[in-house]
């Protein structure tokens, strides 16, 4: 039940658990101590947090930690959206951040991020601060709180919005940012520089968002797109809680896939820029090649998650990264991803089309891709297993390769654009198969020979 | 952090060496602890302040996290004196206040002080209980992801003034206050400006190591302040403590005034009608009872500690509360146990006598206190003692109520063990020199005799 603070681990989203039970004073605390000593003293740091409930009971423990061990603290007066925070270490000219929220999780679990200064974030194991409570008094951090930190950020997002929607376009729009912080930003934002109708849904001040599941998925929007057909909006922006994820709904009430509008924000940057680097994990659509390789840009992957997306995208000096989750990182413009960024990009995009946003999904390629996982008992097995699939790989699968990657399990893409992942999961014991073809046949194929590779694998390692 | 921390758990607050014996962590647990202690009382919300002490900001916010995971939110002032936040809690109808200070303290120490909504410190037995559930985390209560309390800055200072201004009028003077680099610089100034004072601040900049002065304002350390109303031809001036729950009196001619001549012009200054109380702890001058009861107030002891100080005069309805360390209640005026009203009402007495003059009209006596380290482990063993052996003695008019006291024909002592730190302390007071020498000598020696029989 209780989570290990000797050391904490980091996993590819931060610390997590249920809140008050996991993430309780003494946790957070303690988690302060060992991040202001991994800093070190006199460093500064910016903390911020979303409205989760708990939010604030984590803020203050967190923060008495990072005094006590020499650490400068820049905190704020309201709750932001996580892009917001990161962008305020830039701002307070500070050499770290913390975000407090329980992003796209349910209601009753809460998270910690612990920001770089370049918007990279910490993975991985952080040791118990060993100088814990051993500070003289006149050596604890000073505390500055920031009262308008929510209009620098939205300066900021004004530029964007000058500069993707320098008309004004008419447009209807649906937000939906589940209750989070995000709300004043899309609705000022949206005001400004649309000349239109701007709708809401879930956007009432309540702690623990009553209206849907903060994640953003085709499943958790059903009743969001509905509203968009209804009211005869031209697009749906649905963002998570903290607001770094972003889905968008189309004219028709369609869901756009994550990868699909990552895709369209390619095609947009694309327009004037022809030799585009794009990171995108090694598990997203083969919809994103194709647009790409149309348009002259190049695609990269990466491992999934957003720490192996941002340092492919720093090797590669790559643009644009993205997810399937929904969140998009715009190198040049922003350290972390912004759900209102990417929908001023995709505004803009239709701006210049002069289509829907169903029409420019109908233009990108149609595939079919599906997943699935076959269970193991240990981490053993499951190296074992892969092992089997490495080295029997050829006897299986069929098709003539075009490419593989071998970064995170293994990827072979074929001559007709089809691919395969065969992928251990980070955190569970499953091994995961993706997969996507040009024709559900292709991929239905694809799918069942790696069950059939897996299930072989899974009898030789008994 | 030292293992075992009992002792910084005391009668009237908490009291430590930051992080040697009070860490962040035992913050959160004591926010714990009280918050369980205010939910089963009944209470939901309560202030949470501080001083302006280098560690006060790292051990707040430890305390309000603390609070908030038993289900209480809490209203923030987060540099202050104690006075606006006793005000505002009880302004807003707050169940409870927590102010973390370690008042006069050196700068390495920090602590925090428990109050009732409407003023009246933790008893030693309320507190007893907050600490007693600071070592048993099972019965914390625990509340649920959407029940967590919540929490709010609030502007502190505003309505405090409001109050201050509205409620009490002073005639036009001119002031010098010291607020000894502590919180007090960060309202009271401002407040003594508001109600038409010509103020002059000295070190009135909050600094936590207290640069200029120790942050006891007594004869030793307003020196300066004293040199400055004569400078500045001032009617009187003030010296705050850290945490501005105290201050000490300097007359036109740059004299300390004593706690008891200003209980005395304080009583004095609020020309109440016959037959009102006034409330003393047994360390008081003699001085105060004469004096006031020559005015035809009533003046009754009450055993020392300023929580029974606050709670007897709210509840005996008194007009004013004195106590010997310098804390002066007036519950007609201000409810609450706020250092701010005292000079004010002094002032009031100031107009055709100077105040030199009106401190010199009350007569002086010999006056001395005598504090005798003495282990906590013993000191009540020797005070058992002593009130056994106090009968065999020659005096006539023996207290026992706190310690023990008697009186003399021109003078009084008492004998009373600290509750609060290691020490035995003497107090004795006597119009007659001689007396009052024999008196010193008589009950130092006694208590020395008695720990040297214990102690062997």
């Amino acid at each position: 039940m209780s989570l290990p603070t000797d050391p904490f681990i980091f996993r590819t989203s931060g610390i997590r658990g249920i809140s008050n039970i996991q993430i309780t004073s003494k946790f957070v605390l303690e988690l302060g101590q060992a991040i202001g000593n991994h800093l070190g003293k006199g460093k500064s740091i910016v903390v911020g947090r979303d409205n989760r409930r708990c939010s604030l009971q984590i803020e203050y423990a967190i923060i008495s930690g990072l005094l006590s061990e020499g650490v400068n603290v820049h905190r704020f007066d309201e709750a932001l959206p996580t892009p917001a925070v990161v962008s305020a270490i830039e701002d307070h000219e500070c050499d770290a951040g913390i975000m407090i929220t329980g992003s796209h999780l349910p209601p009753n679990q809460n998270g910690v991020i612990y920001f770089g200064k370049e918007g990279t974030y910490y993975s991985g194991e952080l040791q118990k601060s060993p100088k814990a409570n051993s500070l003289p008094w006149d050596e604890t951090g000073d505390v500055k709180t920031h009262l308008n930190q929510s209009e620098r950020y939205l300066e900021r997002m004004r530029v964007f919005a000058q500069k993707y929607l320098p008309k004004k376009p008419h447009l209807d729009i649906l937000i939906d940012p589940v209750h989070g912080p995000m709300t004043p930003f899309l609705t000022k934002i949206f005001s400004e520089f649309v000349r239109g109708t701007v709708y809401f849904h879930n956007i009432e001040e309540n702690d623990h968002f009553p209206g849907r599941l903060s994640e953003p998925t085709v499943d958790t929007l059903q009743e969001t797109a509905l509203k968009v057909k209804e009211r005869g909006a031209d697009i749906g922006i649905a963002t998570d809680v903290d607001g770094d994820r972003v889905l968008f709904i189309t004219n028709e009430g369609t869901v756009v896939l994550g990868d699909q509008a990552g895709s369209l924000l390619a095609k947009k940057m694309m327009m004037t820029e022809k030799d585009l680097s794009i990171v995108a994990p090694i598990n997203s659509s083969l919809i994103i090649g194709l647009v790409a390789s149309e348009m002259g840009g190049t695609v990269y992957d990466c491992k999934v998650g957003p720490p192996a997306i941002i340092d492919t995208m720093i090797e590669k000096v790559a643009k644009l990264g993205f997810e399937e989750s929904g969140k998009y990182f715009f190198m040049d413009e922003s350290l972390w991803p912004d759900g209102l960024l990417a929908a001023l990009k995709i505004l803009s995009l239709m701006y210049e089309t002069q289509l829907s946003l169903q029409e420019l999904v109908d233009q990108l390629p149609t595939t079919t891709a599906t997943k699935d996982k076959i269970m193991c008992e240990t981490e053993e097995q499951k190296e074992k297993m892969m092992e089997f699939v490495y080295q029997n790989w050829e006897e299986f699968i069929s098709g003539e390769t075009k490419s593989e990657v071998k970064i995170d399990g293994m990827k072979r893409y074929f001559t007709d654009n089809s691919w395969l992942l065969i992928r251990p999961s980070g955190t569970e014991n499953y091994i995961r198969i993706f997969c996507e073809a040009l024709t559900p046949e292709r991929t239905e194929e694809l799918k069942r020979k790696a069950t059939e590779l897996l299930e072989q694998a899974k009898e030789s390692s008994i | 952090m030292k293992d075992d921390i009992r002792h910084i758990f005391r009668a009237y607050d908490i009291r430590g060496k930051f992080n040697d014996e009070l860490t962040p962590e035992a913050m959160t647990r004591i926010g714990s602890a009280y918050g369980t202690f205010c939910r089963k009382k009944g209470f939901d919300e309560v202030v949470v302040g501080g001083d302006v002490r280098g560690s006060t900001e790292c051990l707040i916010n430890a305390l309000i996290s603390g609070i908030t995971s038993t289900g209480i939110s809490v209203s923030v002032i987060s540099r202050s004196p104690l006075g606006p936040v006793l005000f505002n809690a009880w302004y807003l109808k707050k169940g409870a206040s927590a102010f973390v200070t370690a008042s006069h303290l050196p700068p390495e120490f920090n602590g925090v002080k428990f109050y009732f909504g409407d003023g009246v410190g933790f008893s030693t037995e309320q507190n007893e209980e907050v600490y007693s559930l600071f070592y048993k985390e099972d019965e914390w209560v625990k509340v649920n992801y959407d029940e967590v309390g919540k929490v709010e800055y609030i502007d502190a200072f505003e309505k405090y003034y409001n109050h201050v201004t509205e409620n009490f009028k002073v005639p036009k003077m001119k002031v010098v206050i010291d607020c000894g680099n502590g919180a007090a610089s960060l309202v009271f100034p401002q407040l003594y400006e508001n109600l038409g004072l010509e103020v002059k601040t000295i070190f009135g900049e909050p600094d936590p190591s207290f640069p200029n002065r120790p942050s006891e304002p007594n004869e030793k350390t307003l020196t300066r302040l004293t040199e400055v109303v004569q400078e500045e031809k001032a009617d009187f001036g003030v010296g705050f403590d850290g945490d501005g729950d105290r201050c000490v009196l300097v007359d036109n001619m740059g004299r300390v005034v004593s706690g008891d001549v200003t209980g005395v012009l304080l009583g004095k200054s609020l020309a109440p009608k016959k037959g009102s109380e006034v409330l003393i702890n047994v360390e008081c001058s003699s001085l105060i009872k004469t004096e006031l009861e020559k005015d035809g107030l009533i003046v009754s002891y009450i055993p020392v500690g300023h929580a029974t100080l606050t709670y007897e005069a709210a509840k005996r309805k008194a007009v004013l509360g004195i106590e010997s360390s310098g804390h002066m209640v007036i519950p007609s005026i201000f409810p609450f146990d706020d250092a701010l009203i005292v000079p004010l009402v002094v002032a009031k007495l100031i107009g055709e006598k100077s105040l030199a003059k009106l401190a010199d009209e009350i007569p002086t006596f010999h006056k001395a206190r005598y504090d005798l380290i003495t282990d906590d482990k013993i000191k009540f063993k020797v005070m058992e003692i002593i009130v056994e052996r106090i009968k065999e003695t020659k005096f006539k008019k023996i207290t026992t109520m706190d310690g023990v006291r008697v009186d003399t024909e021109s003078g009084w002592a008492l004998v009373r063990a600290s509750n609060t730190s290691a020490k035995i302390r003497i107090t004795v007071e006597s119009a007659d020199k001689t007396e009052f020498n024999e008196l010193s000598e008589f009950f130092k020696q006694m208590v020395n005799k008695v720990k040297e029989e214990i102690t062997n």
